[in-house]
């Protein structure tokens, strides 16, 4: 591939060596890319193949394709710099390869003052949907060489036709016999290149022409839009061609890259003269309507609404002359031009048409289509019918009357200050230029403009084509002498423009304006006046204007002062045209959003439905074994909880106990030893690693229906600050969904015994007040199971002393408790059974007796630890054993108590402390092997 | 005797439970005391600013709708949905949503709910109901105020387009009503994003800020148009939508685009937040 950046000198053999290295690089590559790409390229292939074989009624060769990855690259064309001249002139172009060739080529032709690279996007775009792409800069721009001479059918023409000869040597396109499939494509200054290309080289097999020109003359120096009785005068378009004479000068020549013929030309144009025959003469050979009778080639025609500068007569004449010459053409009227936004937009419909007419064969279809822009209150459609009709419409035309009475307008001296319709170029399609637009043409001057404005639209109406209505003009009475002209009579230079308005808002319908210069003899003139074509939706309601001005700024204006009374004679004649199809989806969503919106729908219909179905089914799964025999599981059984925090920390290993119906459990541990986490876990809070925690042979998890029968206080009250504790626990009960009566709402508060303090907000409310209201919280509806962390937080001795009541009795009535706590001391007054915890796991269980050592043990500080046990021994105590340091721990058996220690006292030892009952802390100490505290 | 109840287990956390727990909350009722309010201190800035100036002759030619929204009951209440649509009511929706659980955590009320038990998705389900119920109430209180408030001061004219038509007034009112539901919709994202939140922090300030954090960072990236076609994943990217009611003519794509995106937005970000809610482990 590198070989063919050498393009500049083409040689024959040459050109035969490089396509040999050019095969052989592309087999190469095919080898290495195709098992990359196999799905890919395969896929291509097969759609290049099927191209090939649907062209194949006109291909008589059929060469095998190749793939490589897609390139560019750029080199200059020598070209003539006048037929015959010797002068060789350099054209610079990119060369654009698609992945699979040889394909069907385009040539792209540029815009005014553009060069290739503003070709980049579309020929990158046209590459991708496999087409050779050939961009280049036309003569007296960028980095081409020679002078610009408009699309001169002596210079850009033969360069065009140059390039072509390129496309015909070009391996990487696709031929039928020696001539290659080659598309002309361009926009506006590249449109007319396009048609007469197409007219003039008969290789080109399809034409796109977008916003461009049929008769340069009437598109920069148009006849006026009104004929009267006289010959035809035409009216310089000084404002789009100062833009585009603007656009060839350079800093260093006034003529700038043009021609001397167009320079001289321009000058006389903009110094108000009428155009001689010799400019006229040259202004066709730069007309596509010289050489479109010999086109044969499918044609698009793509026109623009908003464009002053090439309007829709432009390709209305174009469409009047394939039509002649026989050439299949179609036309789309598009919402763009020169004053809209240039050809935005139009991309995916010349790919479409190149697809169908230049990679296949398809007949073109001889329909028409028509953009219908936004008004005020309704969206832009797109109107199709079955065949081009001309600026006249095929539907019936519709007649509007406009108020008629005649009004007296004024040209200033000198035709300024000129009324401001419209600046070259200035998108009015969008909010912006419309709103500079009014800006700038809020100060036109009231006295040179006549308005004849209709009664509001009864019916809707689409307007498509040239509106026609004729003006009557006369001299004001005792004005200044109009106009002179050489003839001596008088003359009239007037612009027509149609705007409406929709309640305050005032839109300028888009075409621009109508220059009409007439000869105005002494009696007057009526003039039938053509209006710029274009389309418009009406709505029932709106009111048509007619605007004439004496001055345009976007015209050459009359230098001489002049009066005229201006009226119209019967109604606006508007075109309609018939429509097969309307395309009414601007303003509304896609579908591809709608079914989306759906589909994200039943998505979360979906979602929702999955959920519940598994929330219903893991109830339905517990319930029968809640319901299962008439033996009650236990309230709680657990069996091997194990829970890791994220930290890595072990809360809880393999801890597995039971509890009966009708127990005090306490669950003791120090700090840390995993009582909340366990009790969490069996409250369904945290999910275990590995274990499971059944409640009433129900299985434990979030939200299990069981835990309706458990009752909660873990790790600290919570509440709604800002309500009383009455109104919590009303909220709190309310939350279950449970008939009020089951709460027992007096039995829990009388265990709250908050007194006033009921009825005053939470926040005000002391620890203990807080702890017992969560207490009572959990105590609502007297659950056969009562979960209670570290229920005696807080609480002052008298209010320890009620609740260990209150707790005995709840268990009482067959309900059981579970308290954990690190008191030892409160946890053996209240319990009746044990589980001790550390480090996670459970080192004892059993009823508190079993676990603390017998109620009637004793712990007896003597002074002589060894004389004390000798005698103890000998009266036969149970057991006795050291209590280090200075006391011994005794079972006294059948022995009371006094006896006892009148053995002691009787063997001469002193007794210096007498305790009696249970130990459990140093049995707990003692399980967890901790060493006693020295005190 | 409670063995009985379990298998016809009522359903917890009733609706209108949740709802007067919300309404209990000073916050709540600030937030949707603020939403009434404000057009009423719009009306009195407007007043404090002076009379309209000349409305009849400069209706058309004014290109925004502050410069009209003196001109008729309805323009007043276009004017304030624009006002806002943008920032204020996406900041209301995370305060509501991101409180839901996280505020419950904060106050250790959570546990005790999940106890009783009320199932984890039926709790998030009640709440993101409540919030959302909520929130409408309070997006429709707003729109109702201000057109009553327009329609006493500024008389009852329908909307005026800037640089087009004046609508009727009934039509008007549609659209207000289509207006408000589109600004709801444009609300989705964030009702996804803070209810994730709310079930993954345990404040509720973090939650609300990170939904606000997101909505400005959304905003800014949205800013920067070289990001291109990239910008409609950004949840604030159709967040204008609901103006496509208050002009002429009105483009529905941009309306389906939002209320897609929210949808989206909102599927993701809540089965992701019901998903993370029913496997968290629920501490302090």
């Amino acid at each position: 591939m590198r070989s063919r950046m050498m393009r500049r000198d083409r040689l024959p053999d040459a050109h035969a060596g490089r396509r040999l290295a050019h095969s052989a690089l592309v087999v190469v590559a095919a080898l290495v890319l195709a098992p990359l790409l196999s799905g890919a390229v395969s896929a291509t292939t097969a759609a290049a193949a099927a191209s090939t074989a649907a062209a194949a009624s006109t291909a008589t060769t059929t060469a095998a394709t190749t793939a490589a990855s897609p390139s560019v690259h750029s080199f200059l064309v020598p070209v003539h710099d006048a037929p015959g001249s010797s002068t060789i002139i350099q054209i610079d172009a990119d060369l654009y390869t698609p992945a699979v060739t040889p394909a069907p080529a385009v040539l792209l032709a540029h815009g005014f003052g553009q060069t290739k690279t503003d070709l980049a996007p579309e020929a990158k775009q046209l590459q991708d949907a496999g087409f050779v792409v050939l961009a280049y800069t036309a003569r007296g721009f960028g980095q081409s060489g020679g002078s610009i001479g408009l699309d001169s059918l002596d210079g850009e023409v033969p360069d065009a036709r140059a390039l072509v000869d390129v496309l015909a040597g070009e391996p990487a396109v696709e031929k039928v016999g020696d001539d290659p499939v080659v598309g002309a494509v361009g926009g506006s200054y590249g449109g007319a290149l396009a048609l007469m290309l197409g007219a003039t080289d008969p290789r080109i097999d399809t034409v796109v022409a977008a916003i461009t020109w049929n008769d340069l003359a009437e598109a920069l120096v148009p006849l006026s839009a009104g004929r009267g009785d006289g010959s035809a005068l035409r009216v310089f378009k000084s404002g789009w061609a100062s833009r585009l004479f603007g656009a060839g000068i350079t800093p260093t020549d006034p003529c700038g890259r043009f021609t001397p013929a167009f320079c001289t030309l321009y000058q006389n144009l903009v110094t108000g003269g009428q155009p001689s025959a010799a400019e006229l003469a040259l202004l066709e050979r730069s007309s596509p309507a010289t050489v479109l009778s010999g086109m044969h080639a499918p044609t698009l025609l793509l026109q623009g609404l908003e464009d002053n500068l090439f309007g829709l007569d432009q390709s209305d004449a174009n469409a009047r002359q394939l039509a002649a010459a026989g050439a299949p053409a179609q036309v789309q009227w598009f919402n763009g031009g020169h004053d809209g936004g240039g050809i935005g937009g139009t991309d995916t419909v010349i790919q479409s048409w190149l697809t169908d007419h230049l990679k296949t064969a398809e007949p073109v279809a001889p329909t028409f289509s028509y953009a219908v822009p936004p008004n005020a209150t309704v969206f832009g459609t797109t109107v199709t019918a079955s065949a081009y009709p001309g600026l006249d419409g095929s539907g019936e035309a519709q007649q509007v009357a406009l108020d008629g009475a005649q009004k007296t307008i004024v040209n200033p001296p000198g035709g300024q200050p000129a009324s401001v319709t419209g600046l070259p170029g200035l998108d009015t399609s969008s909010v912006a230029g419309r709103t500079a637009i009014g800006l700038l043409g809020a100060a036109n001057s009231l006295a040179e403009q006549a308005q004849f404005v209709s009664a509001p639209l009864p019916d809707p109406l689409v307007l498509a084509g040239a509106a026609s209505v004729r003006v009557r003009v006369a001299s004001a009475p005792g004005a200044p002498s109009t106009g002179e002209t050489v003839s001596g009579s008088g003359e009239a230079l007037l612009f027509a423009q149609l705007s409406v308005g929709t309640g305050d808002a005032v839109r300028v319908l888009p075409g621009g304006v109508a220059p009409i210069r007439v000869a105005l003899p002494e009696g007057g003139a009526d003039v039938t006046v053509t209006l710029p074509a274009t389309t418009w939706s009406f709505t029932p309601g709106d009111q048509l204007t007619l605007t004439l001005r004496s001055t345009d700024s976007q015209f050459q204006g009359q230098a001489s002062p002049a009066a005229y009374v201006v009226s119209l004679d019967g109604p606006i004649s508007l075109p309609t045209v018939t429509a097969a199809a309307v395309d009414q989806s601007e303003g509304q969503p896609t579908t591809g959003v709608l079914v989306g919106i759906a589909a994200t729908l039943l998505v979360a219909l979906a979602l929702v439905i999955g959920a519940l179905v598994r929330s219903r089914r893991g109830a339905g799964a517990r319930l029968p074994a809640a319901e299962s025999g008439p033996v009650e599981r236990p309230p709680l059984s657990i069996h091997g909880l194990t829970k890791r925090f994220r930290s890595g920390f072990l809360a809880v290993d393999d801890v597995s106990f039971t509890v009966e119906r009708g127990q005090v459990l306490g669950l003791l541990g120090e700090n840390g030893a995993g009582k909340t986490t366990t009790l969490r876990m069996v409250a369904g809070l945290i999910r275990p690693d590995a274990g499971t925690a059944t409640s009433f042979g129900a299985e434990i998890g979030p939200g299990s229906p069981v835990l309706a029968r458990v009752g909660c206080f873990i790790e600290g009250p919570g509440f709604l600050p800002h309500l009383s504790g009455r109104r919590n626990l009303e909220l709190y009960w309310a939350a279950t969904g449970r008939p009020r009566a089951e709460a027992q709402f007096d039995e829990a508060l009388a265990v709250a015994d908050l007194g006033g303090a009921l009825a005053k907000p939470v926040r005000g409310y002391s620890q203990g007040m807080r702890q017992r209201l969560a207490i009572a919280q959990a105590m609502l509806g007297m659950p056969d199971l009562l979960i209670l962390d570290e229920p005696t937080n807080g609480l002052d001795p008298p209010q320890i002393t009620a609740l260990r009541g209150v707790l005995r009795r709840y268990a009482e009535g067959g309900r059981t408790v579970i308290v954990s706590s690190h008191l030892l001391g409160e946890v053996e007054l209240t319990c009746s059974h044990v589980v001790v915890m550390s480090h996670g796991q459970v080192v004892a269980t059993g009823p508190v007796g079993d676990i603390a050592g017998d109620a009637s043990e004793l712990v007896i500080g003597v002074t002589a630890v060894d004389a004390a046990l000798a005698a103890l021994r000998t009266l036969g105590v149970d057991r006795a054993e050291i209590h280090p340091p200075a006391a011994i721990r005794v079972v006294p058996g059948p022995h009371p108590v006094e006896e006892v220690v009148a053995a002691l006292v009787g063997a001469g030892v002193g007794v210096t402390d007498l305790q009696r009952g249970r130990h459990l802390e140093e049995a707990f100490l003692s399980l967890i092997g901790a060493t006693e505290p020295s005190a | 005797m409670s063995a009985a109840q379990l298998p016809g287990r009522p359903g917890t956390m009733p609706f209108r439970v949740e709802l007067a727990r919300q309404l209990s909350q000073w916050r709540v009722r600030i937030v949707l005391l603020i939403l009434v309010l404000i057009p009423v201190i719009v009306r009195l800035a407007l007043l404090i600013g002076g009379a309209p100036t000349s409305t009849s002759g400069s209706s058309s030619s004014a290109t925004t709708l502050v410069a009209l929204a003196q001109a008729s009951g309805g323009t007043f209440t276009a004017f304030v949905l624009q006002l806002t649509q943008g920032f204020l009511i996406t900041l209301i929706a995370a305060l509501l949503y991101g409180d839901m659980i996280a505020g419950e955590a904060s106050r250790s009320t959570l546990k005790y709910l999940l106890t009783i038990p009320v199932p984890r998705l039926r709790l998030l389900a009640v709440k993101v109901g409540v919030a959302s119920a909520l929130l409408l109430a309070g997006l429709i209180a707003l729109t109702v105020v201000a057109l009553v408030v327009g329609l006493v001061s500024y008389g009852p004219g329908g909307i005026q387009v800037p640089g087009g038509p004046r609508l009727a007034l009934g039509d008007s009112i549609g659209r207000l009503g289509l207006a408000t539901a589109t600004g709801a919709a444009g609300l989705l994202w964030a009702a996804g994003l803070g209810t994730l939140l709310t079930v993954v922090s345990n404040s509720p300030l973090a939650a609300a800020g990170g939904v606000v954090l997101v909505s400005i960072l959304s905003r800014l990236l949205d800013s920067i148009p070289t990001l291109g076609d990239l910008r409609i994943i950004l949840p604030t990217h159709y967040s204008t939508a609901f103006s496509q009611f208050l002009t002429a003519p009105t483009d529905l794509a941009p309306v389906a685009d939002s209320v897609l995106s929210g949808l989206v937005w909102a599927v993701v970000l809540g089965t992701w937040a019901a998903w993370w809610f029913s496997r968290k482990d629920v501490s302090g």
